[in-house]
């Protein structure tokens, strides 16, 4: 009877395993089906000049215009030169948000205190401190960076914080019945507990680093891809823009992606995990 | 029931007379309402036509309300031209030239301004301000140029010079941007840049503030690298252009009148600059008239080899159609 339960079981597991793996080849179907989708929306409403042709090139003269960049040489220095300024304003949010959060979230009297001003903060349009990086830091990479930071650190520290308060009671009851320090709580439980919202917090906040550091520097910059895309619209040079953006779209997208899988790899023991 | 009917005819009435208030003819008429002509320009040197023509009582002559909005850059001047926003703008040919090759519709009134630009260092820097051209703009490598916005006929204009004394625009300098008269004469004195691009308004407002500069390279009159340069043309909304001749033409005589008067009226160019805020006061705008009036009189004029020759500075060396894209008649209105 046993061994009958064991191999119901077993053919279960499998059945739910090969369906799971159908749906995900599903998905990846999905997926790659979009961008012809959109290309042909795309083209139709060109075709019916649905909007001013100037404002909306054709896929064809945004694709000439994507080689034109790679040719000209001006693309992977500028877009080097944004996702550097990305990624440092990532690892450092993440640096400074995460333990930050941790220490939100195990101090609740803390954020009663602090809440209400990093709520204000946050509600901040950072962008317009722009300029005050601008002149403390100079137009290099230092001031880009900084407006990614001043966007992304709130994304760390408010997805750490729920990440502590979403820790299972019962693993802080024993942890405490086992007479846990403060520092073994927040290295053993607290910094596990919240590593779903943490990963979570280095998808999302990609983005916004790519969106404060490419604000900034629209503004002011020695180089970037903002840079790029106010030159070409200085001229209404459209197709230039869309290549970029659709670059920039591309490689955040790829990013997030990587940081997904690693995501994946490493929270395997999670019983449901987003993909 | 007579009663009601008699209150519903009056009803109508005044609901037709309410709507038809809106049904005004487009063109003003004397002593009538003005038709209003929306434009949008910088508030600096390019502009003093315009001004003369709304000081002189041109604009109003015609049965214009000259309606202008001030703009920090060219692309800010070109958008809201493009888009509809404005009817008439003052924007650099190149820029122009530019976005027409990307299928932008455009109509050029006429040119507004010559050659008024140079290019100015920072004193520190020690450049030799006595090479001539193209040699004097090798020393520019590496250094950080400032122009008003990204991309704009500043910049434009600077890299074919650039391209000419045989050096990457690209590479060899770093750009930034740095905005109205206000914000780069901030950025020049605190060293955010080496060299900027100078015009009348900067210079003025460098020397108000006892900052010092070497200029590099002198580009106002047409006897410079430049050449028949227009560094501004009033420009038109295709929409707007196409559909009110009659105000068009009306608005062109208006223009061609306030520059008339530049040239031949001693009182007309200093309130013109005050107008557009050149010089503090009248006594100081008579005098800075007298040293920057030559890029506002000696306008090289609207020929098609002339607008052929603005091409030189896009980046493709492309001439939009001139019967296509001049408005035939305006500059002689």
């Amino acid at each position: 009877m046993v061994s009958v339960a064991h191999e119901v079981e077993a053919v279960d597991e499998t059945a739910v395993r090969r369906r799971g793996g159908r749906g995900r080849l599903g998905v990846w179907v999905w997926r790659l089906a979009v961008p012809p989708v959109a290309l042909g929306i795309w083209q139709l409403a060109y075709q019916l000049r649905l909007s001013n042709r100037a404002l909306l090139p054709s896929p064809r003269t945004v694709w000439d215009a994507t080689a034109s960049l790679q040719d000209s040489g001006v693309l992977w220095p500028n877009l080097a030169s944004t996702l550097g300024a990305a990624l440092v304003a990532l690892a450092l949010s993440a640096l400074v948000g995460t333990p930050f959060g941790v220490l939100l979230g195990m101090l609740p009297r803390a954020w009663e205190v602090l809440g209400p001003y990093l709520n204000a903060l946050n509600s901040m349009p950072r962008i317009a401190l722009a300029p005050v990086f601008v002149v403390l830091l100079g137009v290099g990479q230092s001031s880009k960076v900084a407006v990614g930071f001043s966007v992304a650190v709130f994304i760390f520290m408010m997805n750490a914080r729920a990440g502590v308060l979403g820790a299972d009671d019962e693993h802080r009851r024993v942890c405490l019945t086992l007479g846990a320090s403060k520092a073994q709580m927040f290295w053993k439980l607290y910094v596990p507990g919240a590593l779903p919202a943490i990963f979570a917090a280095l998808r999302l906040g990609m983005v916004y680093a790519l969106l404060g550091v490419v604000s900034s520097e629209i503004l002011a910059s020695q180089s970037g891809v903002g840079q790029l895309i106010v030159s070409y619209s200085a001229t209404l040079s459209m197709a230039y823009v869309y290549a970029l953006l659709i670059i920039l779209a591309a490689f955040a997208s790829a990013l997030t992606l990587v940081l997904g899988a690693v995501e994946a790899s490493l929270l395997g023991w999670q019983p449901s995990r987003p993909r | 029931m007579r009663i009601e009917a008699v209150g519903c005819v009056a009803a109508v009435t005044i609901l037709v007379a309410t709507a038809c208030s809106g049904c005004a003819p487009a063109t003003g008429s004397p002593g009538g309402e003005l038709t209003k002509v929306s434009f949008i320009g910088v508030q600096e040197q390019g502009a003093t036509g315009y001004a003369a023509a709304d000081v002189g009582g041109a604009f109003a002559e015609q049965g214009l309300d000259f309606a202008p909005t001030w703009a920090t850059s060219g692309s800010v001047i070109l958008q809201g031209v493009v888009g509809g926003d404005f009817d008439v703008g003052n924007v650099g040919p190149a820029q122009l030239y530019t976005a027409i090759e990307n299928g932008v519709c455009a109509r050029v009134l006429r040119p507004t301004e010559g050659a008024a630009y140079g290019l100015i260092a920072r004193p520190d820097l020690h450049l030799d301000v006595h090479r001539p051209f193209p040699d004097t703009l090798r020393q520019l490598k590496g250094l950080r140029i400032g122009v008003a916005a990204r991309g704009a006929a500043q910049e434009l204009v600077v890299r074919t010079l650039l391209k000419e004394a045989g050096l990457d625009p690209n590479t060899d300098v770093t750009w930034l941007a740095v905005g109205s008269p206000a914000t780069a004469l901030a950025a020049f004195t605190s060293g955010q840049v080496d060299v900027v691009m100078s015009y009348t308004q900067l210079e003025v407002n460098l020397r108000a503030a006892g900052a010092s500069f070497d200029k590099v390279l002198v580009l106002s009159g047409s006897d410079t690298p430049l050449g028949v340069f227009w560094q501004a043309v009033a420009v038109a909304n295709c929409a707007w252009a196409d559909s009110h001749p009659d105000t068009v033409m009306k608005f062109c005589h208006a223009l061609n009148q306030g520059f008339a008067s530049l040239a031949n009226d001693r009182a007309a160019g200093p309130k013109a600059f005050a107008y557009v805020n050149i010089g503090a006061n009248a006594d100081e705008a008579a005098s800075l008239w007298e040293t920057y009036k030559s890029p506002v009189i000696d306008i090289p004029p609207l020929t098609e080899q002339n607008w052929r020759y603005q091409s030189r500075f896009t980046p493709n060396n492309y001439t939009p159609d001139f019967s296509r894209h001049v408005v035939a008649g305006c500059a002689t209105a």
